[in-house]
């Protein structure tokens, strides 16, 4: 698709509703290099705006690395070098006047690894908003820390208990902990890197329930082991395999009728 | 970034030149916080850096000695008592009074007992040492002429060290003529040379007095401070008497002591310290001619005509001292032939009650 | 005769060991390694073990009796009238008896004496014979035990770890003993000092001049043990070291882990750790003899009234001395800290120093206050830059220009010099050394507990 295609497009509102291929993010060429390593190779892909986009791949792909590229959460290891371009909304994020503070505050993150701050319930929720000063009063800041709460499916569960600490819920709250915490900030996209690697079978359903409508208001880019998962919860998807992409489409067809052998062959499992 | 949307809140918008000035200050924050951190290291590590040259430029003088190279002759009966030539007899030698004799010579105007002591002083115990050594090592020297070096005592060795005392050299400006060659002698200039000095000392006087009142309020305060706790000692004291308990008598009694034998010594430094400044502020104060100098003030010395006078007294255009080596001749001193030598430290601290001249310790 | 015991000691252990292994090697030969319960080299150690177990136990208990009984012999052989009569006595006499065993200083002792030295060295002599045969003798008994339990069933791995588990108690109950030794000797003196002056007047009296009178017509020498400003001037310089090594040190810490390169931090780290291996004396003279005089012209350039010796030269010394103390170990706490937690921020858009301000140092605040407190207890007890820069003077100020004295450097003057190890100056010091132990003690408990409470949130 061609990038420059999008360049007119209206910015997106809340009211807004745009086909779900349209494209929110568009890489062309992404090489990246640790140290020596060639890690990725000539990656080209667009993302599709509020759609949920899926990378799947065996260990050591590339595909967490690609994800990290897209809010340059790799500027934050020293050796690691990203050449081409990444554009969101048309907008260069590698361009030198960009900068990576609101970069990020667009481009929200969730891990594999649940990891609230070792702080109360609602001060990790407030946490987004309080650095980058979206709430001008103590009110405001309670309404934004319930309806982060409550568009991750968490409010009923803590809304008696935020001034507990986040580090005392379960794994899967820990993990709505975090994408609450991502969305109070009101990103446009949300990265996730195998968010319920770390979870039993209910806690990932939930969240995989909480993927699909989340979907509705974000542009979401989920790494995962599990394709199954992919299946699930992703429109389109990317098989990455040592550094490249293999192949990429609307999910139903890569799992369906793959053109590549080797995505047949890891979709089938003879690999990964 | 021009076309960056703002950061959003749910639901509402930021105005999109607030947010950027919001991350300006961020980054500002972000620096200074940096700052702090390389600060920190920069104060440990320029401490560490302080620290061993401190060490190191105080130590350093300490590996090296002051020597005076002397030419000494070498007579059989002064250092070998049994004229045996053997090493027992050599090593009983007096090797010391040569090296005196020679070293007293570079000093003529010396003369007395008192002074010819404190002239020897300056000359280390073990001064002979080398000397000895070398006579040793070759006793065919006996009889002849030795050049040798002559250790210098510890204070010489300081003030060649430059650690007694700074010494500040200024050029006679005027014609100036000495009354004598040797004793009392007055110096009088052309024009008013000694002007600056004079006023450089009547500032030395009301500084000098300024510290000792400082000082005098210091122990003011601590005496205050002591007797501040005489009432309660006393109230103890009464309550002790009343409970008839001895070890609590005993203590309170040994408390009232200490707090009046306290107050008691350091009101007599009070006393001593105050008159000192009293006697400077008077001085400062006096506007007359001369100014007499004394062991509590820098040393002032003229170098003229090859002798050096120490100043006793000093006016703008006339000076009053005595010769501490002999002048070559009463010929008038041209302009920058002479020099006026300050030695900033004096001779006696403050409070102290004796006056000590250099040389005269141990 | 000790040393050769030690060196039988090793050669039985060796030679048993050699026996016991071939012995095990023999069995697995016979009827197979898998049949045998322990390795070859197992029954080894059983049996070089059991040899030298009980000779070990025997040459304790020699150390602890041996001298007793020689002593006592000697002693006892003592004509009647030549006999001591109180300690100090006895101690001169044991002094004469071993001179004449030793075998010098013959001629000048009374002929009952010389017959007491004589058979103190007979026994001497019997002593150490004793603990060589009954020593070999024990070492014999126990080989041939442990032997004949060796057969190829036999667990001798067990017996071999039950003996390093008995070996390390015993090791580790040595280094606790001595610990309640220490406090229960420093409590007993402290008692005694009780005794002799009241407790009450000790922890609030506000006057400290323990010039005890040696005679009792002495003239202006008392003796009065207020602490009070012995703790303030404690807590002052404490106060003064810990702002100068609290932020500094923190700083430090931070921007070695979190900014610095690993070059940058390779040079730096060594570099602040070097102020902690500078000798305290060292730091003391440069606090008396630069900072001190630098503290005080400046001071006076300001028109402040600084005494030549001021708690803030001390202080502010200390304070660096004390740097890395609080670098090294907030920089490893900040380390500790999962990056996960870091990636968690920056994903949010942070910067790095609200990073570290809001994310890094609240997890690691326990580990920071441990770090501190131990800055403390080292700032606390530091004598020796105290006794040169802040002087002896027990004023009780807090005002860091003046001179101000410390716990401990009460305890170094009052320990130095003559005195009657029984007066009351003496003792006191005993009485500052037990506040000051359980100062730090409790310092120590609270850092314990505050990083246990830290451990149990990452593990």
């Amino acid at each position: 698709m061609d990038a420059t295609a999008t360049a007119a497009r209206p910015k997106p509102t809340a009211s807004a509703t745009l086909p779900a291929n349209d494209p929110k993010i568009v890489a062309k060429d992404v090489n990246v290099y640790y140290a020596e390593k060639h890690a990725l190779k000539d990656v080209s892909l667009d993302i599709p705006e509020r759609a949920v986009m899926a990378f799947i791949g065996p260990s050591g792909c590339g595909k967490s690395t690609f994800l990290r590229c897209i809010n340059r959460m790799n500027d934050t290891i020293a050796s690691c070098r990203v050449v081409g371009s990444i554009k969101i909304d048309d907008q260069d994020i590698y361009d030198p006047s960009l900068d990576v503070v609101q970069l990020r505050a667009r481009v929200g993150m969730v891990f594999q690894k649940p990891n609230p701050f070792p702080k109360s319930i609602y001060e990790n929720i407030a946490y987004g908003p309080r650095i980058h000063g979206l709430a001008r009063s103590k009110a405001e800041l309670d309404e934004i820390v319930e309806q982060a709460l409550r568009k991750a499916s968490l409010w009923n569960e803590v809304k008696d208990r935020l001034q507990d600490t986040g580090t005392g819920l379960s794994g899967g709250q820990q993990q709505r902990l975090c994408i609450a915490r991502a969305i109070a900030v009101s990103p446009e996209v949300i990265l996730m890197d195998e968010p319920c690697s770390a979870l039993d079978p209910i806690a990932t359903a939930k969240i995989e329930e909480l993927i699909d409508e989340l979907r509705q208001n974000f542009t979401i880019v989920i790494v995962t082991h599990s394709m199954q998962q992919a299946a699930r919860v992703s429109q389109r998807t990317a098989f990455f395999h040592l550094g490249v992409i293999v192949e990429t489409g609307p999910t139903e067809r890569i799992f369906t009728s793959p053109n590549d052998k080797r995505t047949q062959d890891y979709i089938t499992g003879r690999f990964g | 970034m021009t076309e960056m949307t703002a950061v959003s809140g749910l639901g509402q918008r930021v105005d999109a030149d607030e947010a950027r000035a919001r991350v300006r200050k961020r980054y500002r924050a972000e620096a200074r916080f940096k700052a702090y951190g390389i600060g920190a290291i920069a104060f440990a590590a320029l401490f560490l850096v302080v620290l061993l040259a401190d060490i190191v430029t105080k130590a350093l003088p300490a590996f090296t000695v002051t020597h005076l190279v002397i030419e000494a002759p070498v007579t059989a009966e002064t250092v070998d008592p049994d004229g045996s030539r053997q090493a027992a007899s050599l090593a009983r030698g007096d090797y010391l009074k040569p090296l005196r004799e020679v070293y007293q010579g570079f000093f003529p105007e010396v003369s007395g007992r008192a002074p010819r002591r404190e002239l020897n002083g300056l000359l280390s115990s073990g001064a002979a040492d080398e000397l000895r050594a070398q006579v040793m090592a070759d006793p065919s020297l006996i009889g002849k002429t030795v050049k040798t070096r002559a250790l210098v005592s510890d204070d010489a060795d300081l003030y060649y060290k430059g650690v007694v005392t700074d010494v500040v050299e200024e050029p006679g400006e005027a014609v100036a003529t000495p009354s004598a060659t040797s004793g009392e002698v007055v110096v009088t200039t052309s024009t008013p040379a000694f002007a600056d000095d004079l006023a450089e000392i009547k500032a030395e006087l009301s500084e000098t007095a300024r510290k000792r009142r400082f000082e005098v309020d210091r122990i003011r305060t601590l005496r205050e401070g002591i007797l501040a706790d005489k009432p309660s000692a006393e109230l103890a004291l009464r309550e002790a008497q009343g409970g008839g308990d001895a070890t609590r008598i005993t203590v309170a009694q040994n408390v009232l002591a200490k707090i009046d034998s306290d107050a008691q010594s350091l009101q007599a430094q009070m006393e001593t310290l105050a008159g000192e400044a009293a006697d400077f502020e008077a001085r400062f104060k006096d506007s007359g001619g001369a100014e007499k100098l004394d062991e509590k003030l820098p040393s002032r010395l003229l170098a003229i005509n090859g002798g050096i006078v120490k100043i006793t007294s000093l006016a703008a255009d006339r000076v009053e001292g005595v010769t501490l080596t002999p002048l070559k001749s009463q010929d008038a001193a041209q302009p920058n032939a002479w020099k006026l030598l300050t030695y900033e430290t004096p001779e006696t601290p403050a409070g102290s009650a004796t006056s000590r001249s250099p040389g005269s310790r141990r | 005769m000790t040393l050769i015991y030690l060196l039988g000691l090793v050669l039985v252990a060796a030679g048993a060991y050699v026996v016991g292994r071939q012995k095990g090697v023999t069995f697995a030969m016979a009827g197979g390694a898998s049949r045998m319960h322990s390795l070859p080299s197992y029954h080894g150690a059983y049996l070089a073990v059991s040899a030298i177990a009980p000779m070990l136990l025997w040459f304790i208990l020699w150390l602890v009796l041996a001298h007793r009984v020689v002593e006592w012999a000697g002693m006892s052989a003592l004509p009647a009238d030549l006999a001591p009569a109180d300690g100090l006595a006895y101690a001169s006499r044991l002094r004469e008896i071993l001179l004449v065993a030793d075998g010098v200083q013959t001629n000048e002792v009374a002929p009952g004496v010389r017959a007491a030295g004589e058979t103190y060295a007979l026994w001497r002599g019997l002593s150490e014979w004793a603990l060589l045969i009954v020593g070999l003798g024990l070492a014999l008994i126990g080989f041939a035990w442990g032997a004949r339990q060796l057969e190829p069933q036999f667990r001798a791995r067990n017996g071999v770890e039950r003996f390093v588990k008995v070996l390390l108690i015993a090791c580790s109950a040595v280094a606790v003993l001595t610990t309640v030794g220490i406090v229960f000797s420093v409590l007993f003196e402290t008692l005694r000092f009780f005794a002799k002056y009241p407790w009450y007047d000790f922890l609030f009296g506000l006057q400290w001049s323990p010039q005890t009178a040696i005679r009792a017509d002495q003239v202006g020498a008392s003796g009065t043990f207020g602490a009070v400003p012995l703790f303030a001037g404690t807590t002052l310089i404490m106060l003064i070291a810990m702002s100068v090594a609290g932020p500094i040190g923190l700083f430090s810490a931070i921007y070695m882990a979190e900014y610095a390169s690993p070059r940058v931090r390779g040079v730096v780290k060594p570099v602040l750790e070097v102020l902690a291996g500078v000798p305290t004396v060292v730091f003391g003279f440069f606090a008396a003899l630069t900072v001190a005089p630098f503290i005080r012209s400046t001071g006076e350039a300001l028109g402040l009234n600084v005494a030549s010796e001021s708690a803030l030269a001390a202080g502010l010394v200390m304070g660096v001395m004390i740097i890395p103390f609080v670098s090294s170990l907030s920089d490893d706490v900040i380390n500790a800290v999962p990056q996960s937690l870091r990636d968690g921020s920056y994903g949010m858009g942070a910067t790095k120093s609200e990073t570290i301000k809001k994310v890094v140092l609240p997890a690691a605040l326990p580990g920071i206050v441990s770090a501190f407190m131990l800055a403390i207890s080292r700032a606390v007890g530091e004598t020796m830059i105290v006794v040169m820069a802040a002087g002896l003077a027990g004023n009780l100020t807090f005002n860091p220009l003046e001179a101000v004295t410390t716990v401990t450097v009460q305890i170094k003057t009052l320990l130095v010099g003559d005195q009657e190890f029984d007066s009351a100056k003496t003792l006191s010091a005993f009485a500052l050394g037990f506040v000051l132990f359980f100062f730090t003690l409790v310092l120590n408990f609270i850092a314990l507990r505050i990083v246990q409470r830290y451990r149990e949130q990452y593990d």
